[in-house]
């Protein structure tokens, strides 16, 4: 699978500019070529806490702007941000008592089904929220947004075997909770 | 189930579709504010946000970024120097489109070529400002006391807006200004270097 990560020089250009003088504009300029992949991944990461996005998306931000002027560029800006976001939305589910991030036994719902494609954009994306946050964060990491197991691991504090085992669990999950639920649906 | 996970092309693509979701554009704003509150983010001095009205007729504003400072601002003693903040710096001055011309693309497309085409030259450390020029103003000419009178920008002539980008040289200044969907549009842009900005040459 493609990586995701950008442009680096690019992502060096506007991060030089915009640390040079911290105007808005350059902070547009950086929010506007992050801010899209950041807010889908918070989402996607939550789950059905959804309703948080905004929150945590904000409490990313903030957070990636302190942190840029130590940013050593040991990984690509978009591997780093992710893992900002995803430290967020661990300490969101911890605040909300939504259970802790390796919870990767949790029974699974069936999904239903919509008339039409088994594997729609819509029912995949309700699949995934319903995984166990521990599941979801690997598959949304890797299948959605494109980083490696090695990038996976550090953002999990994980090792990559572990991202691999529980990413090819996550994926039969998945395809589980569709399959039931298209069962359920015809009965 | 099969023991093998690995994903299918059709179902690769549907994940990947799952990247990127816009967020409430309202949010951008409040994360700045929130980021100036905490000094993160230097006073609102100038508007970074410019617009760039494309046709005499066209109702709808173009939104740019720029990622530079204010003109007539210079490079803070203590930043340290790159490559690029050392090259002489260019005016790629915007001129209103000729009357009568129409895009025949919507809005929101417009808006993201030229933030595209903006971003790309920001992210190079190259631009250094746009401007949107209010489409009236004031002509003072004469002498001491100066008539002065109200202008209004006339279709392709008049000032639409303007760049500031740093370039080695005129022919690498106008190549950028080449990539710019102004000229696409059948604009014009003129580019002058700034006096004093650097080692320019013609």
């Amino acid at each position: 699978m493609e990586g995701p990560a950008g442009d680096e020089a690019g992502d060096r250009g506007l991060v030089e500019a915009f640390l040079r003088r911290r105007t808005e504009a350059a902070f547009s300029v950086l929010y506007g070529r992050y801010a899209p992949r950041t807010y889908g991944l918070i989402v996607r990461l939550l789950g059905p806490l959804g309703g948080r996005a905004e929150d945590v998306f904000q409490e990313t931000w903030i957070r990636a702007i302190e942190g840029l002027p130590r940013f050593a560029w040991r990984s690509s800006l978009a591997t780093w941000l992710a893992g900002i976001a995803v430290n967020c939305c661990r300490e969101e589910r911890r605040r909300i008592g939504a259970g802790e991030a390796g919870d990767f036994d949790a029974p699974l719902e069936e999904v239903a089904l919509a008339p039409g494609d088994p594997l729609g954009r819509v029912q995949l994306g309700r699949a995934i929220d319903r995984l166990p946050a521990g599941y979801r964060e690997v598959l949304v990491l890797h299948d959605v947004e494109g980083f490696t197991h090695e990038e996976i691991a550090g953002q999990l504090g994980i090792d990559p075997g572990t991202s691999r085992s529980q990413l090819h669990r996550a994926r039969r999950a998945v395809r589980e909770a569709l399959l039931r639920g298209g069962v359920a649906r015809h009965e | 189930m099969s023991e093998h996970t690995e994903l299918g092309p059709g179902e690769r693509e549907k994940l990947a579709a799952l990247r990127n979701l816009a967020p409430p554009p309202a949010l951008e704003a409040s994360i700045a504010a929130e980021l100036r509150r905490r000094g993160l983010l230097a006073p609102a001095r100038r508007r970074g946000i410019v617009a760039l009205r494309i046709g005499a007729a066209a109702a709808a504003a173009v939104v740019l970024f720029a990622a530079g400072m204010a003109a007539g601002r210079r490079a803070d003693a203590g930043a340290p120097a790159s490559p690029v903040s050392d090259l002489p710096e260019f005016a790629l001055l915007l001129r209103e489109l000729p009357a009568g011309v129409e895009t025949g693309k919507r809005e929101e497309d417009l808006v993201a070529e030229y933030r595209n085409w903006a971003m790309e030259v920001a992210a190079q450390g190259r631009l250094e400002l746009g401007a949107k020029l209010a489409e009236a103003g004031r002509l003072l000419s004469g002498s001491r006391p100066a008539m002065v009178s109200e202008s209004v920008s006339q279709p392709g002539a008049g000032l639409a807006g303007l760049f500031i980008v740093r370039a080695a040289d005129y022919d690498a200044a106008v190549e950028l200004a080449r990539g710019c969907p102004h000229l696409g549009y059948g604009g014009t842009i003129e580019v002058r270097a700034i006096e004093g900005s650097g080692k320019e040459r013609s």
